[in-house]
């Protein structure tokens, strides 16, 4: 080879892309790769909602009747509410009972027009 | 009792998907080759080259037969080079800018990288004043290692006229660049 052929391969071969890049369109598959961490993720989440199922399964008293809870639990503090206070139904059943009908003394019908 | 699964059947999109990386592992650089001769700017060739290649899947997902998809590739790859030569004039006169640069600016290399830029852009100043046609025959000799029978086959045209201009034109190139007594080559190629 002479020099002339010599320089002429070093610079078109130092033209050529190297190396030759891969077909159009392969780029996108081999960029998704899988993620690394995405185990790590799903392992993570899955602890979080056993534990998030543990506690609302303590919370709700861990396999007593539906409805009922433990005394001392978070539900029987929030069950023995004021709101749900048996004191508290009473005074306005007995509140309910004592107001006048508003509708007392009218005849039923039509009210006449003047 | 048959208790393992049935063989899935044979996917025609990934069939098609690996004709096609191979055809492009084969023909890729021939393509790129003829993309370069007609402007010399490498990075130019190869979005021609993919481009073609686009084209050519494009062509067979619409159902298209391609005979010779070869012969198919080589004609867009020309085609759009010839396209952007249109486009390049409309857009910056008679050269697009990469052209007229000197020496490519390159990452800050020794004195030996920096000769042998010079040269190289010397090179592509002296292929610009080529014919077509003898780069098309310069880059698939030297580019690609095709001999005239090759080179033949692949252009569409004579033996003897691929050894007559790749004659002329390599006598042609060792006149405009001079004596190259300090040129030393890269690894590997032989003197």
């Amino acid at each position: 080879m002479t020099r002339i052929d010599a320089v002429l391969t070093d610079f078109f071969r130092s033209e050529l892309p190297q190396p030759f890049p891969a077909a159009p369109g392969l780029a996108a598959p081999a960029a998704v790769r899988r993620d690394p961490g995405r185990r790590a993720r799903l392992t993570l989440a899955a602890s979080v909602a056993a534990l998030a199922g543990a506690c609302w399964l303590l919370s709700n008293g861990g396999g007593g009747p539906a409805g009922a809870a433990r005394p001392g639990t978070v539900a029987d503090v929030f069950q023995n509410s004021t709101a749900r206070h048996p004191g508290a139904t009473d005074k306005g059943k007995a509140k309910a009972a004592a107001t006048p009908d508003p509708m007392h003394g009218f005849a039923p019908g039509a009210l006449p027009l003047p | 009792m048959p208790t393992g699964r049935a063989n899935p059947a044979p996917d025609p999109g990934a069939a098609r998907r690996a004709e096609f990386e191979a055809l492009h592992a084969r023909l890729g650089r021939e393509v790129w080759a003829i993309a370069y001769a007609r402007w010399t700017d490498p990075d130019l060739a190869l979005d021609v080259t993919q481009e073609a290649f686009l084209r050519l899947w494009k062509q067979w997902e619409a159902g298209e037969t391609i005979e010779n998809p070869r012969a198919w590739l080589l004609r867009v790859a020309r085609n759009l080079a010839e396209d952007h030569a249109k486009s390049a004039f409309r857009r910056n006169g008679t050269q697009p800018p990469e052209l007229l640069n000197g020496v490519r600016s390159r990452q800050p290399a020794p004195a030996e990288a920096l000769e042998r830029e010079e040269l190289f852009a010397k090179i592509r100043a002296e292929l610009d004043g080529l014919a077509p046609a003898d780069r098309d025959i310069l880059t698939l000799r030297y580019a690609l290692d095709y001999d005239a029978a090759k080179i033949a086959e692949t252009l569409g045209v004579a033996v003897t006229a691929v050894h007559m201009r790749l004659s002329r034109a390599r006598q042609r190139l060792a006149d405009k660049l001079g004596p190259l007594d300090g040129y030393s080559p890269a690894n590997g190629t032989p003197t």
